[in-house]
């Protein structure tokens, strides 16, 4: 009498013999015959959309950097002028024309001539010292609004592309507000006390 | 044999061994033979309709498998035999031998029956298992090792009652 074959050889053999019958093979062939293969779907590709997303990100970053450090830049030297205008400084030299001032502020390498006649219209001049805008040499005037008779600070500067990053604006800071604004060579500032 | 080779497509010869493989694979899942044909039926389908056909054997078993456990999880396949799939009992010895292990087996749960299936009769080692079945390799040791006291423990068991009878 033979013995048993072992346990792992008897399950081989009682797997290896279950099967699908030949009707079950050609059934199931039959039916993956009829079927067509789907189009291989590629994963929506992202790479393109990421690229351009990132790109005005970045666009927007920059940009919003750029208009930011013009604030920055515009608040600095609003904040300067309120300043001095706040330290109401004896002017170094008495006059009342720009010409005057100009022929004896030598140090100023920039004219303080206005391009248009309006400025010298609109205010009054007593006289004028030497300051600094964001480091670097302006002139200061005090002046007087003729129509409304306040008394202000005019500053002049030249348009370095330091200060050409300054924003035209007119801002209140507190007790003093601040006009800035640009003639495409100079920059000019004007201060006065709020009512 | 290494679970990652590379897909090519099969002749009718070798597709027909695939599905076969892959019945007796969803067999030793199932413990079933309808159930099995039918899972083997649907995995062969969605392979086809996903890439043309069968491509390679391990795909196809974990085909199976994940239909195998999604009809469970949605209980149509359940786990016990119906009186009409019950076998006729053996005319001869070594019927009666296969007999003795279909029911040895049937008293297996499917992980177990599975992890006997892949390592006896597939041949694959316990680290190879354990990639197909995203165990570690000693889990799936340890679940042969179970399985086969089992096994041993259920045969001793029903040799001492026929023992006994006589």
């Amino acid at each position: 009498m033979n013995a048993p074959a072992p346990l792992e050889d008897q399950i081989r053999d009682y797997y290896q013999s279950q099967s699908l019958s030949e009707s079950a093979l050609e059934s199931i062939e039959a039916a993956m015959g009829e079927v067509r293969p789907e189009p291989r779907r590629r994963s929506p590709s992202f790479g393109p959309a990421m690229m351009a997303a990132a790109a005005v990100v970045v666009l927007a970053a920059i940009i919003g950097g750029v208009q930011l450090q013009r604030e920055m830049d515009t608040r600095r030297v609003v904040v300067e002028l309120a300043q001095n205008h706040r330290k109401s400084l004896q002017s170094e030299f008495q006059a009342t024309a720009i010409p005057e001032i100009q022929a004896v502020m030598d140090r100023l390498d920039f004219s303080l001539l206005p391009a248009a006649d309006s400025l010298t219209e609109r205010f009054q001049i007593s006289g004028a010292r030497y300051c600094s805008i964001s480091g670097q040499l302006a002139a200061q005037l005090r002046v007087v609004d003729r129509g409304n008779r306040t008394p202000g600070t005019l500053f002049v500067a030249s348009l370095t592309p330091k200060l050409d990053r300054t924003r035209n604006c007119a801002t209140c800071l507190g007790d003093v507000t601040v006009e800035l604004w640009d003639d495409g060579a100079r920059m000019y500032g004007l201060a006065w006390n709020s009512q | 044999m290494a679970f990652g080779m590379p897909f090519r497509t099969p002749d009718r010869q070798e597709q027909r061994e695939l599905l076969q493989a892959g019945y007796r694979y969803a067999f030793s899942l199932t413990n079933h033979q309808a159930d099995a044909e039918d899972l083997v039926q649907q995995a062969a389908l969605k392979l086809q309709r996903a890439y043309g056909g069968i491509q390679a054997k391990n795909l196809l078993f974990t085909t199976i498998r994940n239909l195998f456990y999604d009809q469970l999880r949605r209980s149509r396949i359940v786990r016990f035999e119906s009186i009409d799939e019950v076998p006729e009992p053996a005319s001869d010895a070594e019927s009666g031998t296969q007999m003795d292990l279909a029911e040895l087996l049937g008293s297996l749960n499917d992980t177990e029956r599975e992890v006997i299936y892949l390592h006896y009769v597939e041949g694959h080692s316990a680290t190879e298992i354990g990639e197909l079945l995203d165990r570690s390799r000693n889990t799936v040791l340890s679940q042969i090792r179970r399985t086969r006291e089992k096994l041993q423990k259920l045969a001793e068991s029903d040799s001492n009652q026929q023992s006994s009878a006589l």
